[in-house]
């Protein structure tokens, strides 16, 4: 018998109304442990290449990680993978908060999900069992009252729902989806894959725990009492538990890296405005998700000039520089309804800042007036149009039509000088880290395989003093020696690619970046510890960074089947001109240097320099020597999962 | 002088404050002040003098600056 798995994928083909299950493996289980690897295997299988991302082939998995919920802080992700309808490309994004743990306590590992239901549907899932139940009446409700009315037609106040907006709904290219109304896989449109089939939701409840799937529950049951206990006493959990991630603000403007403008600046003149002084008199408290001592989500409610309610997750980092310095808005409170809005309809924040950034600096270089925008005027600090847009976006009505296809295909659209102010990798817009101050980061956002992300890997700021904690927590991985924030040699790329291959690796056991090293509330060797007691394995650092590398390397192979080359990993040409100001005023990533970066990681990844395609040999090496076969993987995949 | 320390850095203040007032009776060398704050210099990414980013072994303040530390910045949700 495995441990740390169910062993079980639920299937569910929405054209036909069909539900099946399907076991798999120890053999299958460790070489696709869970999350983003489990999730990638399945899509590269069985999605057919140059499918419609919003049509019923587009095969949307649902999947939680190794570790997700078990009684140890930050284990609680879960990833939405499938193809992207906003890059074409490989597409996934991961949440916390309660429903992936409760996937895995419903018996469970993952949700596969194809085809379009005639009508729209939610799934119900309880302890293994699953039927589709008639969501007519939900559509076009507002998150709050979906959700109440799923728990009351259940009668279960405990259920936990998974669900979209109408963004969702209206199949805009950035939709995302949201559970427990406050955590959301936010990126590459996953919502809008979810409503392109008609579903709307997906209700999950379980009775089972992680600890009696566990190889050595004491083990795993100590590990995450003792962390619970040193977790709040360690100097960055209290700092993400007290000011959480809209602490950064302050120190990305002092740095001369805080997104400002559409990235053509690094410093807000209003930044007092937005920045954490600010965000203290509108917090009103902090929450947390599944079994985590960090307690990092900040919860917001007010009214004043705007109001917001405490009913979704309040502005994180990226809201309060997406909506705020991008958009040159110095108010929070709109800053504030700006997320909140997002969040009501569906939409990630990320992509919905970025796009109307990229369209205000259109509007006013006049490449769009008033004639277009629905009579808006469309400036930069215009929050009342802001808002506004939000709203009309999600609803794809007027203008929003427009923005609803994300910066990349609006560009097209307009034309003349717009495709250079559109800050994107692969049609996904930039997060609010810059690259200029962050060159790491920006190889990063290149290389994605979905896309412009931040949380590919280590930012460069972590690995410039040795003798910080972040550096120090790394060693164990094999990161001895320090390199500059801008330094975009050798070390710098070695670094990257094994933070990436990490990174990765915590997306397939469902653990949140907030825990593990570099972060360092929880140590390499604790990470070791969980996975060991949870499966039985005697695991080492280096079998973690291979599954992270796997993961990656199905990703893109996908990409690969879908036409994406090298000339695909590149960043916005803003990136290679100098920041107009701020402390890093002037300072660009050279393009040469840059180039070389890419083909330095090119060849420690194992991929072909010139194509960017993992090479037969690298493919061999991970065991997915089944990929190179290319559309559905060929025969014997990999070997252990059969239908049940 | 007025003194925030952004981020984890307000954690080594005794009373855990991010922002609060040193007097200085005469300018003095940044790094001593660090020193005297209890804050670890390994753990500081930008010094910030009256809003102007700094060298840390170079840089003097003087009671009437203001002083901003931050430790390294990484990205989050």
């Amino acid at each position: 018998m495995s441990h740390g798995t169910n062993g079980t994928i639920l299937r569910v083909d929405l054209t036909a109304g069909s539900i099946s299950s399907e076991s798999f493996d120890e053999a299958f289980y460790r070489r696709y442990p869970g999350g983003k690897a489990l999730a990638a295997y399945y899509l590269l299988r069985e999605f057919r290449p140059g499918g419609d991302p919003l049509g019923p082939d587009n095969l949307l998995v649902l999947a939680a990680g190794l570790l997700t919920g078990a009684p140890i802080s930050t284990a609680t992700r879960f990833n939405a993978i499938a193809r992207s309808p906003l890059t074409g490309g490989f597409g996934e994004s991961e949440a916390g908060g309660y429903w992936g743990p409760e996937l895995k306590m419903a018996g469970l590992d993952a949700i596969l999900v194809t085809g379009r239901s005639p009508d729209p549907v939610y799934l119900w899932v309880k302890d293994g069992t699953a039927e589709l139940r008639d969501a007519r009446h939900l559509w076009g409700q507002d998150p709050p009252a979906v959700q109440a009315a799923i728990r009351e037609e259940l009668g279960d106040r405990l259920v936990r729902v998974l669900q979209i907006g109408r963004a969702g709904e209206n199949r805009v290219r950035y939709a995302m989806i949201m559970n427990e109304l406050r955590h959301y896989n936010g990126r590459t449109g996953m919502g809008a894959v979810m409503g392109s089939k008609n579903l709307r939701a997906v209700a999950v409840r379980g009775s089972r725990r992680y600890v009696d799937l566990a190889h050595d529950p004491a083990t795993l049951a100590e590990l995450g009492k003792r962390l619970a206990k040193q977790i709040p006493e360690h100097p960055q959990a209290w700092d993400l538990r007290t000011k959480g991630t809209p602490g950064l603000t302050d120190a990305m403007n002092a740095g001369g890296i805080l997104p400002t403008r559409n990235f053509r600046q690094g410093a807000f003149e209003r930044v007092d405005e937005i920045n954490f002084a600010a965000y203290l008199e509108l917090r009103s408290g902090t929450r947390s998700c599944y079994a985590c001592a960090v307690r990092c989500k900040p919860a917001m409610a007010f009214s004043d000039r705007h109001t917001v309610a405490d009913t979704y997750d309040g502005p994180e980092y990226e809201a309060i520089a997406g909506f705020g310095s991008d958009c040159a808005i110095g108010d929070l409170q709109a800053v504030a309804r700006a997320n909140e809005l997002c969040n009501e309809l569906g939409l990630d924040v990320i992509s919905t800042a970025g796009t109307i950034a990229f369209a205000m600096e259109c509007f006013e270089h006049g490449l769009i007036g008033p004639g277009d925008t629905d009579g808006l005027e469309l400036r930069f600090g215009n929050a009342d149009v802001l808002l506004e847009l939000v709203v009309r976006i999600a609803d794809r009505s007027g203008f929003g039509e427009l923005l609803a296809q994300g910066s990349q295909r609006a560009a097209e659209t307009i034309g003349g000088d717009a495709p250079s102010f559109a800050m994107h990798v692969k049609g996904q817009e930039l997060p609010m880290h810059e690259p200029r101050g962050k060159v790491g980061v920006g190889l990063g956002y290149a290389t994605n395989e979905a896309g412009a992300d931040h949380l590919v890997g280590f930012h460069d700021p972590l690995f410039v003093n040795p003798e910080s904690v972040p550096f120090r927590s790394v060693a164990d991985l094999g990161i001895t020696e320090p390199t500059g924030a801008l330094d975009l040699g050798e070390k710098k790329v070695r670094i990257w690619y094994t933070s990436e291959r990490w990174n990765s690796a915590e997306k397939v056991l469902g653990l949140c970046f907030f825990g593990p090293a570099p972060r360092s509330l929880i140590q390499v060797a604790d990470v070791l510890t969980a996975v060991r007691a949870a499966t039985g394995w005697d695991v080492t650092a280096d079998e973690l960074l291979e599954v992270g590398e796997r993961a990656v390397n199905m990703a893109r192979v996908f990409n690969v089947r879908e036409g994406f080359t090298r000339a695909d990993d590149r960043l916005p040409d803003r990136l290679f001109t100098p920041l107009e100001n701020g402390a890093l005023a002037g300072t660009a990533i050279a393009r040469d240097d840059f180039e070389q970066a890419l083909t330095n990681l090119y060849l420690l990844k194992g991929w072909d320099p010139v194509t960017g395609a993992p090479t037969e040999g690298r493919l061999r090496a991970l065991g997915l020597e089944w990929t190179a076969a290319g559309a559905g993987g060929g025969a014997g995949g990999g070997g252990g999962a059969a239908r049940g | 002088m007025e003194v925030h320390l952004g981020g984890h850095l307000a954690f080594y203040d005794r009373e855990k404050r991010s922002w609060f007032e040193v007097h200085l009776e005469a300018e003095t060398a940044l790094l001593d002040l660090i020193r005297e704050l209890g804050v670890p210099e390994a753990e500081i990414a930008i010094a910030a003098v009256n809003r102007t980013v700094v060298s840390l072994p170079e840089a003097r303040v003087g009671d009437a600056d203001r002083l901003d530390l931050y430790p390294p910045m990484s990205g989050g949700t």
